[in-house]
């Protein structure tokens, strides 16, 4: 694969380094649309979740991080209301 | 035999159901019990006691159809709420409950991938196995528990599917289906032409305008051996509504409409049961909820001497509980999900599940 020449990396702490990792375990899960042109990968460091994304364009990096944003926000929504 | 003879144990099993797969987020909560255990070779017919089943809609405004993208904000919007109404219903806490169930699919993807999110993280926080359904056996488990319909022909009419489908082998075989566009949406579509509002449903506003019409305008009906095909009729209805407004009403346009689109179904529909030799259907799905159309395919049925079961708009719209339902009857056979298996799919086939519940 080409190399992808934009890139991000959000580091997002959570209270403890459990809840980042149920984090992890449902982001990680679907998969990035046209995945040539885009990688999102999510890791955990302590209780940071990590994800970087790199792509092929600074809109794809963009519309990518909007769309992983609405996903985590709605896992620690969720984290918060039952965990 | 009861379960002190047997020596077998009850089990319960109390399932959560998560389903957003169009413009409905639902969430239930079903119980099942099995007196005398789960049993090993026969086909599973647990006591079913609905614990919760509630509902959110998105509609969009008049004139207008739900996109993906907004469906998904609300579902997430929305989730949580739900959740936490359904749980209060039941009067349960997360610790009563063994499974979390969702729509794997099919349906539009980015609402799916939402409730899966919630899914996943409830699955980690409460250490409950995850549960994916297939959509489409959702419905038609649901309908079978409400309706104690045996072994019906099942008609699966909705704004995303159009299916004639019938039980043989641990699988639900599709015998008819839409080449083109589903029932659902041909009728969601010309609402939006004759800017009849969503609310309740596009569907509903079409029914209880085609009840006032008595003029039937002659629209093509395409039945092509065991399926149908409803996009040359929305092209058509659509194009006199358009420009020949002056001669036909909008009442009239719904009530042919609807006769001719139904008459479709029922052809097929009694096809299939000649085939199997059936004398029970089952109609499921929004649509399902038409009166008109349970009404024309009971008459169909009776001349069969036979039976249509249908249920009410609490089972046939997209809700929660019916998720809950089929995920319940296959965890009872030790099915789960990992989540790293837990993605969602926009195509997954009614006849692509094994039924292991049934024999």
């Amino acid at each position: 694969m080409s190399e992808l020449p934009h890139s991000i990396t959000l580091r997002i702490p959570f209270s403890d380094a459990s809840l980042a990792d149920i984090a992890k375990q449902s982001l990680e899960v679907d998969p990035v649309l046209s995945g040539d042109k885009v990688q999102l990968t999510v890791a955990v460091d302590g209780r940071y979740l990590v994800a970087t994304c790199n792509g092929d364009t600074l809109r794809m990096v963009r519309v990518s991080i909007n769309g992983f944003m609405d996903s985590l926000i709605l896992v620690t929504r969720t984290l918060e209301a039952f965990a | 035999m009861s379960a002190a003879e047997t020596g077998a144990e009850a089990r319960t099993i109390v399932a959560l159901g998560l389903e957003g797969s169009a413009n409905k987020l639902g969430v239930g909560i079903v119980k099942h019990v099995y007196p005398t255990g789960v049993p090993g070779d026969a086909e599973l017919r647990p006591e079913m006691i609905e614990w919760a089943n509630v509902r959110d809609t998105y509609n969009p405004p008049p004139g207008e159809g739900f996109l993906p993208r907004d469906v998904a904000a609300h579902h997430r919007a929305t989730i949580i709420m739900l959740l936490n109404q359904a749980l209060a219903e039941a009067k349960l806490t997360p610790k009563d409950l063994h499974c979390i169930c969702y729509t794997k699919g099919p349906g539009m993807g980015a609402p799916l991938q939402s409730v899966a999110l919630v899914a996943r993280t409830l699955s980690q926080i409460w250490k409950l196995p995850l549960v994916g359904v297939n959509h489409c056996v959702g419905h038609i488990e649901m309908g079978r528990a409400i309706t104690g319909a045996e072994n019906p022909v099942v008609l699966y009419v909705s704004g995303g599917n159009t299916q004639v489908i019938a039980y043989s082998q641990q699988t639900y075989r599709i015998f008819g289906e839409t080449l083109d566009i589903a029932i659902g949406n041909c009728l969601d579509r010309f609402a939006r032409v004759l800017k009849l509002p969503n609310n309740p449903s596009p569907g509903y506003n079409i029914e209880q305008y085609a009840k006032r019409g008595s003029k039937y305008i002659e629209l093509p009906y395409t039945v092509k051996g065991m399926d149908v095909s409803f996009s040359g009729i929305l092209s058509f209805i659509e194009k006199l509504a358009k420009t020949e407004a002056d001669k036909y009403t909008p009442e009239d346009l719904c009530y042919s409409l609807q006769e001719t689109m139904f008459a479709m179904l029922v052809e097929i529909t009694e096809r299939a049961m000649a085939h199997i030799g059936s004398k029970e259907v089952l109609v499921v799905g929004g649509v399902g909820c038409n009166v008109r159309l349970q009404e024309m395919m009971g008459q169909m049925a009776k001349e069969r001497e036979g039976k249509v079961f249908a249920t009410d708009m609490r089972y046939c719209i997209d809700n929660g509980i019916m998720i809950a339902q089929a995920g319940a009857l296959a965890f009872a056979r030790g099915f789960t999900t990992p989540i790293k298996d837990s993605w969602i799919t926009q195509r997954f086939r009614t006849d692509q599940v094994h039924v292991e519940w049934r024999t």
